[in-house]
């Protein structure tokens, strides 16, 4: 299980997610942030409260930065937990974000 | 002493997080805290890949994952991973091709010393899938 929380931003839309992002909550966090993904917008992804993500949550991230390259959008992980940082890079996909942390 | 356990869940994605806990449960002792996520991410991915590609009439519908543990030494294994005919599927992606999915046997392997198949007595026409891993000790604690 997942909360999403959703708040407007100077830029757009900010998503707070909090829980596992596994194979049964993917789909629900993909519906969500979809609905965000607005051309010239800001979406930004806040994983400080995921403190596990398998394979189809980077997915749904990989999706997501796409639909957003796709209508000029930006997208912005905010302060990804260690965790989900981990399964970036071991994905080789960090690099691919905009990433800010709490140090920024 | 060695240990064995299994768990059986059944082939549906809310069951993933019963297969965490099992391996957490087992290993957080004995292993750092890194490696230990590793093992829970693979073994998440294994069983998801049973979930997304499982063929109705090779299994009963649940996932079997057996674990031992001796010393540092720790072999899993899950029954009916896979039909023979799926082997060819079986493979990570190449990591520049930048596209959602076929991410969870690269993790797989990279948490893992050794991925085997092996043909499934039990589910004839189907392989199990063994996975190996001598864990790194936990860090000792600092002297008082």
């Amino acid at each position: 299980m997942i909360q999403l929380t959703t708040h407007p931003t100077d830029t757009g839309t900010e998503v707070a997610v909090q829980g596992e992002v596994d194979l049964e909550s993917s789909p629900e966090l993909w519906q969500d942030l979809q609905r965000h993904i607005t051309q010239g917008q800001t979406l930004r992804i806040n994983l400080s409260g995921v403190p596990y993500m398998d394979s189809t949550g980077v997915a749904v991230l990989v999706r997501a930065l796409k639909q957003s390259q796709s209508v000029r959008a930006q997208l912005v992980l905010v302060s990804p937990s260690p965790r989900v940082q981990a399964v970036l890079d071991l994905a080789r996909l960090a690099q691919l974000f905009t990433i800010e942390t709490d140090a920024d | 002493m060695p240990v064995s356990d299994q768990i059986t869940i059944p082939a549906e994605a809310a069951a993933l997080k019963d297969v965490r806990a099992f391996i957490r449960r087992h290993l957080a002792d004995h292993t750092t805290p890194d490696a230990l996520e590793d093992l829970v991410l693979a073994l998440d991915e294994a069983c998801a890949n049973v979930i997304r590609h499982r063929e109705p009439d090779l299994t009963d519908g649940e996932i079997h994952l057996r674990l031992h543990h001796n010393g540092p030494a720790v072999t899993f294994q899950i029954d009916a991973y896979c039909s023979a005919s799926q082997m060819g599927q079986v493979k990570p992606r190449d990591l520049e091709d930048v596209r959602p999915g076929g991410l969870g046997m690269h993790f797989i392997q990279h948490a893992m010393d050794r991925v085997r198949f092996i043909p499934d007595r039990g589910h004839p026409g189907s392989v199990t899938l063994v996975l190996d891993k001598t864990l790194p000790p936990p860090a000792a604690d600092p002297a008082p």
